[in-house]
């Protein structure tokens, strides 16, 4: 602030004042004493009036003209400065809002979008118009979260409608989107990947065993589709378990066995003597006492050897029994795998079908799974945004920088609302069609589920795609798909050589339901008609049958069945006419051609099992003859042990008899020698 | 930060007057006790811009509380919480959850409702009491300061010196040299 020109009156101090008012007006905004005693002391009173007091030096008027400046900043609450300024720094916030808002609002959606797809997103060309409540964008680029290298989807120019009244109150609601065209998996020259956000791992698929072969009757050989199947043979594996199940009965007690055996020889030899005892020579209790001593310690010995015998006997037996259990259920997958290798010989089997299902099983879940791929991401963003949008009010009580935000309900808008989003654009002469309605960040608020209908035609094709996901709390069904499709061209490719059929080509017309519950269950229904099935370079009896069955019917129709209920393994069944029109094809010629390879077939198996797989048993090492002659010894083992024992306890009784035979004569000894005197009467 | 204390240090001691410095502080606690970031921290800004309140004692005391804040913090997170939570005032803070503008002053968040809530019991109390102390400074305590030794000894000091040389050139330009 400026001092005042020394010598000057200050401008406020000029006019006379009214007694009333200089109290009021002028002393009453003094602070300090000092400078309230000068005031006053500056002005004479006359007349009811306040006047400068004429005689003041150059200094009072100088103090003067500061109180006077101190009275005029104290006066009134309301400051007219930053009210000016504020206007000015309003203006500049217009001005830098027009010149850099649309980069700030393209930046925020950027990484809004970021957040919810989890991968780099472009967005190019923003206007955003104020007053009008709309944004145009030239384009959307979304990279795939788990093809970095590639766009889950891409749009040409972008018009959106805000609600105004939602955007007052904090919230974006799209009343009507529209864009000019979406591309799916283009192709990225930078990765799309974000940092912090992992790509998720695609478990990889567990690999199906080879379906059955489709035989050629007419030049079939049993030899070659023994040697081509022995592989997959139930029997071979059931006879290696079973000679290895005697092999190592064998082998555990081959070593307890041989010790039993040395034991029993041992005891033998130990024993001679005791046995060979002649009983009548012993003539003195005292020597029928030992002898009987020796053989009551030789019946303990072979008692304990008896035991050891019989624990290996028993223990054998059970090893021995349990190999030959696993030995009949040999021979009965034995049986098994030629009743089975007679199946493919039998066109009427159902072996055309097990043929071609799991090559139908893969191309029918490879093409899905595409699909599948977009509609869980699709399900996954929604439920995320769902999580986003309802925070419980209940947050967990922990107290952050920012703290807690609580919840009401809102009865009008939710977080984020896409009332409609609609486009309609032709690429390379096919039209899309797209619709999404109301998708939102709280489902619960809006009075419909989220709708999404794609239709794809050109001239001669048509597939049309209708899908509810109702993420609402009380809804049953998490979501709803009908697909259904026309001329829609099939070309398997190689996908079917291992069956020997080069390819096939034809037109379908599909229709699909699937549904999947809110407690995890999925479940799909689909039928397949396919005119002007084409089997190309079919080789063999049955493949051959088969495309001649195609040109005369015309037709296949599949029928595909899906279901998973939580997070159990997944059901997959395909039903065809394919085996009816095979059985139908073949009929006639059939029976011939069976017949001949069937004994052909059998020859062969049996030949396969004497040698192959029964030989496996017969082998020299630990072989089944192995355990059970091993199994033979023990139980001589035993026996010779059970005799030993029988000897010994005969011993023992011939001497208990000669002892209790010398105490009887000694007692009679006795009785002779003592002198009873006579009695006289 | 130097040259807000200065002019602080002037305001205390000239004609300023005591209910602009009060009011300067109690706008300054109300402002630091809600967090910025919001509709209802740049509604009170503006209010205080434009009232006479002295705005150097509410930038000193923003600054200084603003350091202890986190302190307090759980506290007020507690009473926003407790509030926003209210069964008596649920219909209220639904309604006002559903009007336009009102979600975006952020008056949901605990600790923007607890600050706001402190802020506004604390607003006359600090009011009061710096209304109170001023007059007591400047009557009681500023002349026996001036007149210390320990005062003249701590003018000297060159940090000091620095500062009063920036308090003179304040009060230089605010025209209250006295």
């Amino acid at each position: 602030m400026k001092v005042k020109k020394a010598g000057t009156i200050p401008p406020l101090f000029r006019k006379s004042i009214a007694e009333n008012e200089f109290e009021k007006k002028f002393l009453r905004y003094i602070e300090l004493p000092k400078d309230k005693e000068l005031l006053r002391s500056s002005f004479i009173l006359q007349d009811g009036f306040y006047r400068m007091n004429d005689g003041l030096d150059a200094m009072a008027l100088k103090k003067l003209g500061v109180l006077a400046k101190a009275i005029k900043s104290n006066r009134g609450i309301v400051k007219i400065g930053p009210l000016v300024l504020s206007t000015v720094f309003a203006a500049c916030l217009v001005v830098f809002g027009l010149i850099f808002m649309n980069p700030l609002l393209e930046g925020a959606i950027e990484s809004g979008l970021s957040a919810a797809f989890e991968a780099r997103v472009e967005v190019t060309g923003l206007r955003f118009d104020a007053f009008r409540m709309r944004i145009g964008m030239a384009a959307i680029k979304v990279a795939d979260r788990d093809k970095p290298l590639t766009n889950l989807f891409e749009t040409g120019r972008i018009e959106l409608r805000l609600n105004p009244s939602a955007v007052l109150r904090g919230k974006v609601y799209i009343e009507e989107a529209s864009a000019a065209s979406v591309l799916f998996g283009t192709a990225r020259a930078v990765s799309g990947a974000l940092p912090g956000y992992q790509q998720k791992i695609k478990p990889t698929k567990a690999s199906t065993p080879a379906g059955a072969p489709l035989v050629d009757l007419k030049n079939f050989s049993a030899q070659a589709l023994l040697e081509r199947e022995k592989a997959k043979l139930k029997s071979n594996q059931a006879y290696d378990d079973a000679a290895a199940a005697y092999t190592e009965a064998a082998t555990r007690w081959s070593a307890q066995r041989e010790s039993a055996r040395k034991s029993v020889a041992d005891l033998k030899a130990s024993s001679a003597a005791v046995l060979s005892i002649d009983v009548k020579s012993l003539k003195s209790a005292e020597a029928v006492s030992a002898a009987l001593q020796d053989v009551r310690a030789a019946i303990s010995s072979v008692r304990a050897v008896g035991q050891q015998t019989g624990d290996v006997v028993k223990g054998l037996q059970t090893d021995v029994d349990k190999a030959a259990s696993l030995e009949k259920q040999a021979r009965s997958a034995a049986a098994d795998d030629l009743k089975r290798l007679k199946s493919y010989i039998d066109p009427r089997s159902g072996a055309a079908m097990e043929a071609l299902e799991p090559s139908l099983r893969e191309i029918l879940s490879d093409s899905a799974e595409r699909y599948l791929d977009y509609g869980a991401r699709a399900l996954e963003i929604a439920a995320k945004m769902k999580k986003g949008g309802t925070k419980d009010r209940s947050a967990p009580r922990a107290v952050s920088a920012r703290g807690r935000d609580i919840r009401y309900p809102a009865s009008a808008y939710p977080a984020f609302r896409l009332g409609l989003f609609g486009a309609d654009f032709s690429v390379d002469g096919t039209r899309w069609q797209i619709t999404l309605k109301e998708l939102s960040s709280d489902p619960n608020l809006v009075p419909e589920p989220v709708t999404l209908a794609v239709s794809v035609s050109t001239a001669s094709r048509e597939v049309v795609f209708h899908g509810v996901a109702d993420l609402r709390d009380a809804a049953r069904d998490l979501f709803v798909v009908d697909v259904t499709g026309k001329g829609l061209p099939v070309d398997l490719g190689s996908a079917l050589k291992d069956v020997g059929v080069g390819g096939f080509t034809g037109t379908a017309a599909c229709s699909l339901h699937g549904s999947g519950s809110t407690s995890g269950s999925v479940s799909a229904k689909s039928d397949i008609h396919i005119a002007d099935g084409r089997l190309l370079e079919p080789s063999g009896t049955i493949a051959q049958a088969i495309a001649q069955a195609m040109e005369s019917v015309g037709s296949i129709d599949v029928g595909v069945d899906y279901e998973q209920e939580g997070s159990g393994s997944p059901r997959f069944a395909i039903t065809t006419n394919l085996n009816s029109l095979v059985g139908a094809a073949l009929a006639a010629t059939a029976d011939r051609y069976a017949q001949k390879a069937e004994a052909e077939l059998d020859v062969a198996f049996r030949d396969y099992a004497g040698t192959e797989l029964e030989g496996k048993l017969g082998a020299k090492d630990g072989s089944k003859d192995g355990a059970t002659t091993l199994l033979s010894a023990a139980r001589g083992d035993k026996t010779a042990a059970d005799s030993l024992g029988a000897s010994l306890d005969t011993k023992r009784a011939e001497l208990e008899n000669r002892a209790s035979a010398l105490a009887k004569d000694a007692a009679t000894d006795v009785l002779k020698s003592v002198d009873i005197p006579t009695l006289k009467f | 930060m130097i040259k807000t204390l200065a002019r602080t240090i002037v305001a205390l001691n000239t004609n300023v007057r005591k209910e602009h410095i009060a009011s300067g502080f109690a706008w300054g606690l109300l402002l630091a006790l809600v967090p910025a970031g919001n509709l209802v921290w740049i509604l009170l800004f503006f209010i205080s811009f434009f009232l006479k309140n002295n705005q150097a004692f509410q930038l000193l005391t923003i600054a200084l509380l603003k350091i202890v804040l986190p302190l307090a913090a759980p506290l007020l997170d507690e009473l926003g919480f407790a509030i926003l939570t209210m069964g008596a005032l649920q219909g209220v803070f639904t309604a006002l959850y559903n009007l336009p503008i009102a979600p975006l002053t952020h008056f949901n968040n605990t600790l923007v409702m607890g600050g706001l809530a402190a802020g506004l019991v604390l607003w006359l109390p600090g009011f009061l009491a710096i209304r109170a102390a001023v007059p007591t400074y400047r009557n009681k305590l500023a002349p026996r300061i001036i007149e210390s030794k320990a005062y003249r000894a701590f003018l000297k000091l060159p940090l000091v010196s620095s500062l009063a040389k920036a308090i003179a050139r304040a009060a230089d330009l605010a025209g209250a040299v006295r």
